[in-house]
């Protein structure tokens, strides 16, 4: 890279300052959310060792969570408050987890495609300008690549069975038009301005594609993306009606009660002792 | 299987031969030591469902992530045990997913609920306490070599879940207050769980496969008072009443109720005035506690569905 | 299909010029699973490199059964008692 880093939030230019702090809490919500929906299948996963892989997962969701909550310090913001005081309508994190998944299918499409779309934007912020940032992402790609694994492991195990490809169609199907959209729309101010400065690699349709090209050859087997010309495209077209590119979530609301009991660990608040 | 009568396998076991393949057993030692197995086994994986009914709602971030670490080693060495027991031909998926939950054989003391992040931690100090008591005196002493490869790793981690659950209760006992109280009213009914926890004392138990063939090298009673001697003092150190008394001078621990004793399982609360037969206490762990079933179904939750799905 | 596939044995090493040593197995339906599993669920140490082989690779040399198939899949099938 030619174009000199900036070592704190505040050396960023005008403007970018506020999106890239709203992108790194919209990761760092995803992934405490993510953590929570994984260690929900630590007991009930198909055999004991995928239960052992979604506490493996979990640990590593939250791990990487921690890493971004502390880096928001740079941002203004109190981890300690994020952490245990917003409501609902405060959190950044995918519709998609807002609540515990009902079978192993949507487990599935979590793991295999909402986990890669946000591990594909941390590649994004690989060679980022934002240097306190891709200090951090080697180690949390190197975790995430066991991640990928067990998402595409599994997935190809279902597909290898009819009933499973029609409940993985199903399931990929009602999680796909989020994943999309995570990326963003052509004229996303976020993400436009943050591929403008050098902060993320590549703009909404360059992430976009990076994601299909991984999950593209085993969706293409639900009917969700299709290759042409050794590129891999969604079979679909976005939909961004109500779309909160500040939130990077499709609807207003957040994450359901008892999950949100859970993020901020109200239910022993008065055992809180770190 | 055969080469040895059950006699000059007991001698040679107890001249430290260690039995690496089928031919090396007779049917007694096979049988003693799924027995063996299947206890070890249950008990690590009954615990899995057991601490998260409390990690789900720890208070942070943090503390989430050290017990969802220890429920990851817990499922790790019931696939260790699991894994044994298909190696000597019991079929795993029957153990996992078709056994009647009732038929579990872990102890009592993991059929109860765990509420909160105090039960969580005092059960960390007094229950992994017990597993290392245990499967340590395991690890030394078993004759059976595959088992002595796979306790190595169990060893190393049942200590460091111990060691979260001391840190805990020791830092709930400096905080005072709700805290201590918190911890205080777990160990009331967690402790005499944990003295249960070894099972019928010496003299009720007339025969013992698993010493004979050395799969094991203490008794009930011996190792009741190993965990006796290491929970006690440290709790009375911390400033937790409990009903049992050290005493410095002979290193001894007296437990100041009577045992056997029932169990109010709706009350959470022992009743020490109630003189029972270990024959009734036999029966209230064979009928099983509130939590069995949802333990047990908590952890077959998507298994036949996915099944199906790869039948189909 | 109701078992988990089949059994992969798992070997790592905590340092470079360390020999592999067997540090258990997994069972999973296909090698990627595998190689997660092995991971995530022998992970008291920091190894310097893991790797797994179906259990069915391994021959015996001087004893009459490859290692790890005591009983199992080759050995004696279940019976009424074992359960």
């Amino acid at each position: 890279m030619t174009e000199s880093g900036f070592r704190s939030a505040e050396d960023l230019p005008e403007g970018v300052s506020e999106h890239l702090g709203d992108l790194i809490l919209a990761l760092a919500d995803n992934k405490r959310l993510l953590g929570i929906r994984y260690s929900d299948w630590l007991l009930g996963a198909p055999s004991v060792e995928a239960g052992i892989a979604c506490s493996a997962m979990a640990q590593d969701e939250w791990g990487h969570a921690r890493i971004l909550y502390a880096m928001l310090r740079d941002f203004g913001h109190d981890p300690t408050a994020l952490e245990h005081e917003r409501g609902a309508g405060e959190y950044h994190s995918s519709e998609l987890l807002d609540r515990d998944v009902a079978s192993w299918e949507e487990f599935l499409a979590l793991n295999f495609l909402w986990d890669t779309a946000l591990s594909v934007q941390f590649e994004m912020l690989a060679e980022s300008r934002y240097e306190p940032i891709h200090y951090k992402v080697r180690k949390l790609l190197d975790e995430e690549r066991f991640h990928f694994d067990h998402g595409q492991g599994w997935t190809a195990r279902l597909l290898s069975a009819e009933g499973g490809r029609q409940a993985l169609t199903g399931a990929f199907g009602a999680a796909w038009n989020a994943c999309l959209c995570w990326f963003g729309a052509e004229d996303d101010p976020l993400i436009g301005t943050l591929a403008a400065h050098g902060i993320v690699r590549r703009d909404a349709a360059g992430a976009r594609a990076r994601w299909l090209e991984q999950v593209g050859p085993l969706a293409a087997e639900t009917g969700l993306a299709r290759e042409a010309d050794s590129v891999w495209a969604s079979t679909r077209e976005p939909v961004w009606e109500g779309y909160l590119a500040r939130r990077r979530r499709a609807a207003e609301g957040g994450p359901d009660e008892d999950s949100l009991a859970r993020v901020r660990g109200d239910r022993n608040r008065e055992l809180l002792m770190d | 299987m055969g080469r040895f009568t059950d006699e000059e396998l007991q001698r040679k076991v107890q001249e430290g031969f260690i039995v690496e393949s089928e031919e090396d057993m007779t049917e007694t030692y096979k049988r003693a030591l799924i027995t063996q197995l299947t206890v070890q086994g249950d008990t690590e994986l009954i615990s899995a469902p057991a601490y998260f009914m409390a990690a789900r709602d720890a208070p942070s971030t943090n503390t989430m992530v050290s017990a969802t670490a220890i429920i990851q080693d817990e499922l790790g060495h019931a696939n260790i045990a699991y894994r044994l027991l298909e190696d000597l031909g019991v079929d795993r998926h029957w153990l996992l997913y078709e056994r009647e939950p009732a038929h579990f054989k872990h102890p009592y003391g993991f059929d109860q609920p765990l509420m909160n992040w105090a039960e969580l931690v005092s059960a960390n100090a007094l229950y992994d306490r017990a597993g290392i008591t245990l499967l340590g005196d395991v690890h030394r002493n078993t004759s059976y070599g595959p088992l002595k490869r796979g306790l190595v790793k169990v060893s190393l981690e049942e200590n460091f879940h111990l060691r979260h659950g001391e840190v805990w209760i020791r830092r709930f006992a400096e905080a005072g207050g709700a805290a201590k109280e918190a911890v205080q009213r777990t160990l009331d009914w967690m402790f005499p769980m944990g003295v249960e926890w070894f099972g019928m004392p010496d003299d009720r138990k007339h025969h013992n496969a698993q010493l004979d063939f050395r799969l094991k090298g203490m008794t009930n009673d011996q190792l009741r008072r190993t965990w006796l001697k290491a929970v006690v003092p440290l709790c009375e150190e911390l400033g937790y009443d409990l009903p049992a008394q050290y005493d410095p001078d002979t290193d001894e621990v007296e437990l100041t109720y009577e045992l056997p004793c029932q169990y109010d399982p709706e009350a959470r609360r022992w009743l020490f005035n109630e003189t029972i037969t270990w024959k009734q206490v036999f029966q209230r762990w064979k009928a099983r506690g509130p939590m069995n079933e949802q333990y047990v179904d908590s952890l077959r939750r998507s298994r036949f569905a996915v099944e199906r799905l790869l039948a189909a | 299909m109701s078992g988990n596939g089949q059994v992969y044995e798992v070997f790592a090493r905590k340092k470079r010029a360390d020999r592999f040593e067997h540090v258990g197995a997994v069972s999973a339906p296909n090698e990627q699973l595998a190689r997660v599993y092995a991971w995530q669920t022998y992970d008291e140490a920091k190894w310097f490199e893991m790797t797994v082989a179906p259990r069915d690779a391994f021959a015996a040399v001087n004893r009459p059964q490859a290692p790890f198939t005591l009983g199992g899949p080759s050995g004696s099938a279940p019976t009424a008692d074992s359960r």
